[in-house]
């Protein structure tokens, strides 16, 4: 048998009918059924209609809603990846220091980057430097300093840093002042201030970030004028009028 | 009368309502029946889906003919049915008996019998596929028809009808003595054909 039998085959084949008073009795009895109940028909497809209607405006509400949630999260999102992109560029245009986006924190139009132990508040609507704060002493106890040493000693921004510009190997160079700031962002850093053999002065400053592991020599000059980081340090420069 | 008129009519008039519903009864009573082989059954979802179509009459936008919007309705209707009493594959014990088809009649030829193995056996294949046979080969429906029925592309019409003829094929061989008697019934004693991509029979279609 070829395939076109198969359908030759279904073509042919009829199937058996109902028999026609039977379908007859059947239709008169919904025609009994639809005379008594009519009205209640019209009825229903009202309430039905009503229902449809009342569907299109809880989906059109809901779409509505869904929007608004939406843009009340995505546009805040936007609105301060843009702040913390302008806070970046105004600080390193005017403080030439590199700040990175997750220490910004935005808060309105104002942007707060913490870095170098300074707090930067940066007006993001005028892309303005409003303040600089300056971190305030504290208290280390001797197992913060033995840490802090330590980080400086073994951390290579330091070692590169002190070996080409200070002429001097950190993991031996003299601890001159060891000093705890707490800054703004409630974290504490310690500064830390080594002799040196440099053209320049004979003291470096760096800041040792004790929750991070982490290490930098941000001044090299001559001692007295090495000290902690302070407003001084980062004048602003005045906003464009 | 126009039907449309008679649509618009029948949306608060008794006397259209029932003049519709006498225009297509017999239509939709019948393709009902070929689905189900229970005259109870058959009269239950036929009226039902007439009281569904007349309470939502308002919403039949006229984009197909009337019969097709009901046909569909009672599609779904029956696919429903099977769903919600999960008889798939299960036959009633009317359907049984309507079905019977051992022993065979005196007269092996008669029509119901090749009809009703058909029937066996469709009943076992999943529900569109059901539905696309029956409307093909029983109903005699044009591709557009089925298309409306089915809420289906012609191509997805075609590409059904396709795994439909093949699931079928594939049944029927299954059951070597229901293969005999339909072999019997046309005479022929050979092997049923290799359903391929190159002879889908979608010739048949066009």
């Amino acid at each position: 048998m070829r395939k076109e039998e198969l359908l030759k085959q279904l073509k042919s084949v009829k199937a058996p009918e109902p028999d026609e008073e039977t379908v007859l009795q059947s239709e008169e009895e919904l025609i009994r059924r639809v005379r008594s109940s009519f009205s209640q028909i019209v009825q229903e497809r009202r309430v039905i209609y009503m229902k449809n209607r009342r569907k299109v405006v809880f989906a059109t509400v809901a779409v509505v809603i869904a929007a608004v949630i939406l843009s009340a999260v995505i546009v805040p999102t936007i609105k301060v990846a843009n702040a913390k992109q302008v806070a970046q560029n105004v600080i390193e245009d005017t403080l030439h220091l590199k700040v990175d986006g997750k220490d910004i924190t935005v808060e309105g139009d104002v942007a707060t980057a913490i870095i170098n132990g300074l707090k930067i508040n940066v007006d993001t609507s005028k892309a303005i430097i409003i303040d600089v704060v300056r971190a305030e002493s504290t208290s280390l106890t001797e197992e913060e300093k033995n840490k802090a040493i330590e980080i400086f000693r073994n951390s290579p921004e330091v070692k590169s840093t002190l070996e080409e510009q200070g002429n001097v190997n950190p993991s031996n160079a003299e601890i001159l002042e060891i000093k705890g700031l707490a800054f703004p962002d409630g974290r504490k850093y310690v500064w830390v201030k080594v002799k040196v053999n440099s053209p320049n002065g004979d003291a470096a400053g760096g800041i040792v970030d004790l929750q991070k592991g982490k290490a930098s020599v941000d001044v090299i000059g001559p001692s007295d004028s090495v000290v902690a980081p302070g407003i001084e340090d980062y004048i602003p420069e005045a906003p464009a009028p | 009368m126009d039907e449309n008129k008679l649509i618009e009519e029948a949306l608060n008039n008794r006397e259209a309502a029932e003049k519709l519903i006498r225009l297509h009864y017999k239509e939709v009573y019948r393709y009902i029946y070929k689905r189900t082989f229970d005259k109870n059954l058959t009269e239950d979802l036929t009226q039902e889906v007439f009281l569904y179509a007349l309470k939502h009459l308002a919403s039949f936008k006229r984009k197909s003919l009337f019969i097709m919007w009901i046909l569909r309705i009672a599609t779904s209707f029956i696919a429903d049915y099977y769903r919600k009493e999960n008889k798939y594959s299960e036959l009633t014990e009317e359907m049984e008996q309507s079905l019977s088809i051992y022993p065979l009649t005196d007269d092996p030829l008669e029509e119901p019998n090749a009809y009703r193995i058909i029937y066996k056996h469709l009943e076992c294949l999943p529900f569109p596929y059901q539905t696309i046979i029956t409307l093909k080969f029983f109903e005699n429906r044009k591709t557009k028809e089925i298309c409306e029925i089915m809420h289906k592309t012609p191509v997805g019409v075609r590409v059904t009808l396709y795994r439909a003829l093949n699931a079928l094929k594939k049944e029927l061989e299954s059951d070597v003595t229901d293969l005999n008697i339909l072999r019997l019934y046309y005479g022929e004693r050979k092997e049923w054909p290799a359903f391929t991509h190159q002879n889908k029979g979608e010739e048949e279609l066009k």
